[in-house]
């Protein structure tokens, strides 16, 4: 009997149960229910011979006795149910729900009984000739008894359906008996069944633990079982087996799992109570298959196994739970084979999100146990800061080689691939518990975080006087100490003018005690004072002190954390510039205070009033220059970008990472703001051409000066000799101011296009009376005054 | 501190930079002066015994006033060899030649204290000097002064603060015309920078901005020493710039001549004077539009069309954000609410200062300004009409009516070239 055969008898058979109009009398459920079961028996009778004559055994039993229409529905629907289950694919069940839920309904078809079993022959009758003449012959009464179906089978001659997937056929050959089981004296046909089944449940109970059975074997070749078929087994029958088989399958892959890495270092601790959790659910399985044994060795003995015990078919039914949980498992087992720690706890969580309600509730109870030395190990490294993780499962891992100064920044790494997925990153970086707990466990680390990084700050800010940093840093290398710097530059001033390399550190150590003790650096902590360095950078031939001069703040552990040194070079540079400001500045101060204290001496040169007037000038011209872009960097930028410093620094929800940032940002915000960025490097140029200009100019003045100051010597003794020099001096004063003008006007128009508003204020203020428009407008004009 | 008036608002000046400083009247740094990031150092040096003594010297020709200063409670303040008074007592008399010839005869004495306290300063940038020029004291003694120091200290900075007679009305010294006359000469020649203070302008600041029906002098002088002392507060509370006088004084000043400064406070309070207490809320635009209005100046101009500054500086004391200042200065720019020069680049600079912590001010932001202007120099043309025989006033004259030539030049665009003989 071939399965499409098969089909089309079940079309036919409904068919004729469609068109059937038979009328009958009174309902007799009982006879009804029984001929339903033949029927539905006989429709399962491609899938196993045996099983469904159980419970409709007992239904039939059931039935007679309580007589109850409700109860019989009930038990209909429950083999329907059964049906479907079993053949979720096939629309044949549902079919036959169909059409028998149409019958029952018919008021006007009162013998469904007779319909049914009408139908019943007519089906057998199309499935087999031969079966025709026994159920003719036999009364109606004797097919529906106990096994009766079996009996239609047993004449029924079983082709044995080709070898599938994990369960092979090997012989055709009918079952020999050779088991020690004692031989029931009965029927011959009738022992047969009878014993096959029973070795054959032996023997699955055996695969059910891996063991090979008698018939049952795996091979490891096919990694499969195989059945050894010197037993006469129908094809449903084998089918079951199949079925059944695959729970062995399940159980030997998880085993081996467990066993290959319960003891495997590799794995880890998360590792191991991955293990653990499935040994658990072995454990389990085993008291399962233990209870079935039992239950099957009592049946056999007692003889009770053709009433109510243990057929293959139920045997599936009762696995159908350890059936989930081992595919289940066995998923995992495939999917976590080369991942651990955080990585194999994300995986698992994966799974939780599964529409099964309850594969998803075994999930998470799995997930609980397995994820409970991860929650240990974060409960470590988050009260106690430990990280006690000796199999490298954790998602912070510890660099032991990391220096000290970047203790903060890289002792510690995230590593993404550990991190579990249901937590989040943010969590994860400020890195209790258990899992299923997450909210509660998120809020506990941010309160735990907070408490930590305040603790944290406060030591930074109390111990470590982190704020008191800041400001020294601001003071000395950003200018702020005024005094300070007026004192040092006064006192290096001569000294840097000389070549670099007659330059000592001594000397510049003992100039900077000495402007520190004049200035109100004197008052400053001591410890900020002792990290306060002069020195020299790197020198380069040519160089003259002042390139080179730089002031240096030490920092060392914990500071060095927020100080780092990209975060001093970055101080350095501005530093530099500043003082290159600032010398400009004192240079030009120190040649305005010449003209002033000269002007007195110089009231009776009349001829010279004209040229001593425009080196004047164009002196102020420079100082207002200097003078504005010093305000404009050290109030508009540096105090601006430092108020934003300290408000981040007094930021309560503040922590390290943050502050770190801060301090950068106000670093990068200065020193952009202040050309030092790389992008801005036509003004940095522009800064030291400025630079230089202003040197230039100075030194033509004081020379002037000195001149004037000689021609007034011969002006008194009525000298008359009028040489070139002040003509020279004068154009070179004149081109020195051509062009910085010109580059003035350069940077204000550069200035007034650039995108930053800060930065075209500067040139707002550079020019706040517009000077330098009207120069743009008529730039012959001013040349040519100049020139004259 | 030379004469009386000077001698009084020399008073009020060193009491206020004490109270600023948190120093007792005896000179004793207070308990809770420990931390202010001030520099006391910069007027004041410290005694074998810690107390702090100004360094100031006190000239006069006659006795009263000073006589009064050791009898208050400050008496232990100053140090009494730094107390000069004329071995005679009589005064200069109103008589600019006087008090000229006066000092000269004590000359040596005056010098000794100087050089003295010159030499007990670190790095000595310049001297103060206070006077009036009105009196014969302050003119007299105090042009004597600057012609000597110039001559002893080349290379040091004069800084005077000269309180100008009030030209409004009729003076009951009627040489007063003289005396300013010959002063502005030795002003003009021998001072780097003047800061002019007006009677007539502190009189009537006093009236309208305090409400003080008939100010009296400590008054006037209270708006005097206020000045003062903010203007110091770049000297005494060190920041990124103006740490100098030379750093203060050097972007205001492009030409030696043009050194007198004016200079406008805004808001004014008083203590003794109710009305005065309720000050309005101030913001950095208010105080910097304020200060640029005639009526917060402390010196009377008649300000023409012409008329414009040289350079401007604010003196910004207290928590002022540099975004507001920046706001300001575009908004003034944007209402051209001050005209500068038209020759040279010139912008108003801005310092920012901290307030003494020890004083307790109603005012958020207060604001000093200091510009230079032209045409303010036009109230002495009259005077100028008083031309003798005499060598001395001729030569006055000159200087004086270069410098009013000079300021008017300055007015034009041609002031660049400037200087040029006119035969050239």
């Amino acid at each position: 009997m071939s399965f499409t055969t098969n089909n089309i008898g079940l079309t036919n058979l409904n068919n004729n149960l469609k068109n059937n109009k038979i009328t009958g009398g009174d309902i007799e459920y009982e006879r009804i229910s029984r001929a339903l079961n033949s029927l539905v028996k006989y429709f399962l009778h491609e899938v196993s011979p045996f099983e469904p004559n159980k419970p409709i055994n007992k239904e039939t039993v059931g039935g007679g006795k309580t007589n109850n229409t409700e109860l019989l529905t009930t038990r209909q629907q429950h083999t329907f149910d059964y049906l479907i289950r079993e053949h979720k694919s096939s629309s044949k069940a549902l079919r036959f729900a169909n059409l028998f839920t149409k019958l029952q309904s018919q008021s006007i078809v009162t013998r469904k009984w007779s319909v049914l079993y009408f139908l019943l022959s007519v089906s057998d009758q199309s499935n087999s000739n031969e079966m025709t003449g026994i159920l003719y012959t036999a009364p109606i009464e004797q097919t529906f008894s106990f096994r009766g179906l079996q009996n239609i089978q047993n004449i029924s001659s079983i082709t044995p359906s080709p070898p599938r997937s994990t369960l092979r056929i090997q012989k055709e050959d009918p079952l020999p008996i050779k088991t020690g089981f004692p031989k029931p004296d009965l029927d011959n046909n009738l022992n047969n069944k009878y014993n096959s089944e029973k070795l054959l449940l032996r023997d699955i109970i055996f695969i059910f633990q891996g063991i090979n059975g008698q018939y049952i074997k795996w091979d490891s070749e096919a990694k499969s079982f195989i059945i050894d078929l010197k037993i006469s087994i129908n094809r449903s029958t084998v089918d079951l087996l199949h079925r059944l088989s695959e729970l062995g399958f399940l159980y030997r892959r998880v085993e081996e799992f467990v066993k290959m890495n319960a003891n495997d270092p590799f794995i880890g601790l998360v590792g191991q109570a991955f293990c653990s959790v499935l040994q658990h659910e072995l454990t389990e399985y085993y008291r399962f298959i233990a209870n079935l044994e039992a239950t099957i060795t009592k049946e056999v003995d007692n003889q009770q196994f053709l009433t109510n015990g243990i057929s293959l078919k139920r045997l599936l039914v009762w696995t159908q739970d350890s059936l989930f949980k081992l595919r289940i498992m066995s998923v995992l087992v495939d999917c976590c084979k080369e991942k651990r720690g955080g990585a194999l706890v994300s995986t698992i969580y994966n799974y939780t999100n599964h529409g099964d309600p309850f594969i998803q509730e075994f999930i998470n109870k799995m997930l609980e146990e397995i994820s409970r030395p991860f929650f240990e190990m974060l409960q470590r490294w988050i009260y106690e800061g430990e990280l006690d993780d000796p199999f490298e499962e954790f998602f912070v891992s510890c660099d032991p080689n990391v220096q000290e100064e970047d203790l903060w920044r890289s002792k510690y790494s995230i590593l993404k691939d550990m991190q579990p997925t249901f937590i989040s990153e943010l969590l994860a970086k400020k890195v209790s518990l258990k899992y299923g707990d997450m909210v509660a466990l998120e809020s506990s680390i941010d309160a735990t975080y907070t408490a930590t990084s305040q603790r944290l700050l406060n030591i930074l800010f109390t111990k470590y006087k982190l704020k008191e940093h800041f400001i020294a840093l601001k003071r000395y290398l950003l200018l702020g100490q005024g005094d300070f710097i007026q004192h040092l530059m006064a006192q290096l001033g001569p000294g840097l003018g000389k070549p670099a390399t007659t330059i000592y550190h001594h000397n510049l150590t003992g100039i900077l005690e000495a402007a520190i003790r004049a200035s109100n650096a004197q008052y400053d902590d001591p410890d900020i004072l002792r990290r306060l360095d002069a020195g020299l950078l790197e020198v380069s031939s040519g160089d003259v002190g002042w390139d080179v001069f730089s002031l240096f703040y030490r920092v060392d552990s914990p500071l060095n954390t927020i100080f780092t040194p990209q975060a001093m070079h970055q101080y350095l540079k501005i530093f530099n510039l500043l003082w290159r400001l600032k010398r400009v500045e004192h240079d030009l101060s120190f040649c305005w205070r010449r003209n002033m204290t000269s002007a007195r001496s110089f009231l009776r040169v009349e001829e010279l009033r004209k040229e001593i007037n425009t080196s004047r000038l164009v002196c102020s011209e420079m100082i207002h220059f200097v003078y504005q872009l010093q305000y404009y960097i050290l109030f508009e930028v540096i105090e601006c970008s430092w108020d934003e410093l300290v408000t981040d620094i007094h930021n309560p929800s503040g922590d390290l990472d943050s502050l770190i940032e801060a301090h950068n940002k106000y670093l990068s915000n200065v020193s952009n703001k202040s050309f030092l960025n790389a992008s801005n490097n036509q003004d940095l140029f522009f800064n030291t051409k400025i630079d230089e200009l202003h040197n230039l100019g100075v030194k033509e003045t004081i020379r002037r000066d000195n001149n004037s100051g000689s021609r007034k010597d011969q002006n008194h003794s009525r000298s008359n000799d009028k040489s070139e020099d002040p003509k020279a001096i004068q154009e070179c004063l004149n081109e020195v101011a051509g062009q910085f003008k010109s580059e003035v006007v350069n940077l204000l128009t550069a200035l007034a296009h650039h995108q930053d508003t800060d930065l075209r204020f500067l040139s707002v203020s550079l020019d706040f009376n517009e000077f330098y428009h009207v120069n743009e407008k008529y730039p012959g004009s001013r040349k040519r005054t100049l020139g004259s | 501190m030379i004469s009386a008036i000077a001698e009084k608002i020399g008073q009020e000046f060193w009491s206020q930079l004490c109270a600023e400083h948190g120093i007792s009247k005896d000179g004793i740094l207070e308990d809770f002066a420990t931390e202010g990031g001030d520099r006391k150092d910069v007027f004041f040096y410290q005694a074998d015994d810690e107390h702090y003594i100004p360094r100031a010297l006190l000239l006069d020709l006659e006795p009263r006033v000073i006589n009064n200063i050791l009898a208050s409670p400050y008496s232990n303040l100053y140090n009494p060899e730094n107390i000069y008074l004329s071995k005679d007592g009589g005064g200069a008399g109103n008589i600019w030649a006087y008090g000229f010839s006066q000092a000269e005869k004590v000359c040596e004495d005056i010098f000794e204290m100087i050089d003295r306290e010159a030499d007990g300063s670190d790095s000595l940038e310049g001297f103060m000097l206070l006077h009036s020029i009105a009196g014969g004291t302050g003119s007299g003694m105090g042009s004597f002064l600057l012609e000597r120091l110039n001559d002893r200290y080349p290379k040091k900075l004069i800084q005077t603060y000269s309180v100008f007679p009030n030209n409004e009305e009729v003076s009951d010294v009627v040489v007063q015309p003289y005396n300013s006359i010959l002063t502005l000469k030795r002003l003009t020649n021998n001072a780097d920078c003047v800061i002019v203070l007006d009677n007539a302008a502190l009189n009537r600041i006093a009236c309208d901005r305090l409400h003080i029906q008939n100010p009296t002098f400590t008054q006037t002088n209270q708006l005097v020493s206020t000045v003062m002392s903010a203007s110091t507060t770049t000297l005494r509370y060190p920041g990124y710039m103006n740490n100098d006088l030379v750093g203060m004084i050097a972007s205001l000043i492009p030409t030696p001549k043009c050194h007198y400064l004016m200079t406008a406070y805004t808001p004014f309070t008083s203590d003794n004077v109710e009305k005065a207490k309720s000050v309005r809320k101030t913001t950095v635009l208010d105080v910097m539009r304020r200060l640029l209005q005639p009526k917060n100046r402390m010196v009377s101009t008649n300000s023409s069309k012409k008329s414009c500054y040289i350079s401007v500086l604010n003196i910004i004391q207290g928590e002022a954000d540099p975004t507001d200042v920046h706001k300001s200065l575009l908004r003034i720019r944007e209402r051209r609410l001050a005209q500068f020069i038209p020759w040279g680049p010139a912008s108003i600079q801005v310092a920012i200062t901290k307030k003494s912590p020890y004083i307790q001010t109603s005012h958020r932001v207060s604001g000093l300004i200091f510009r230079k202007r032209g045409a303010f120099l036009e109230q002495y043309k009259k005077e100028d009409m008083f031309s003798d025989n005499l060598d001395e006033f001729d030569a006055a004259r000159e200087s004086v009516q270069d410098l009013i030539n000079e300021y008017e030049a300055c007015e034009s665009p041609e002031y660049i070239s400037y200087g040029v003989p006119k035969d050239q």
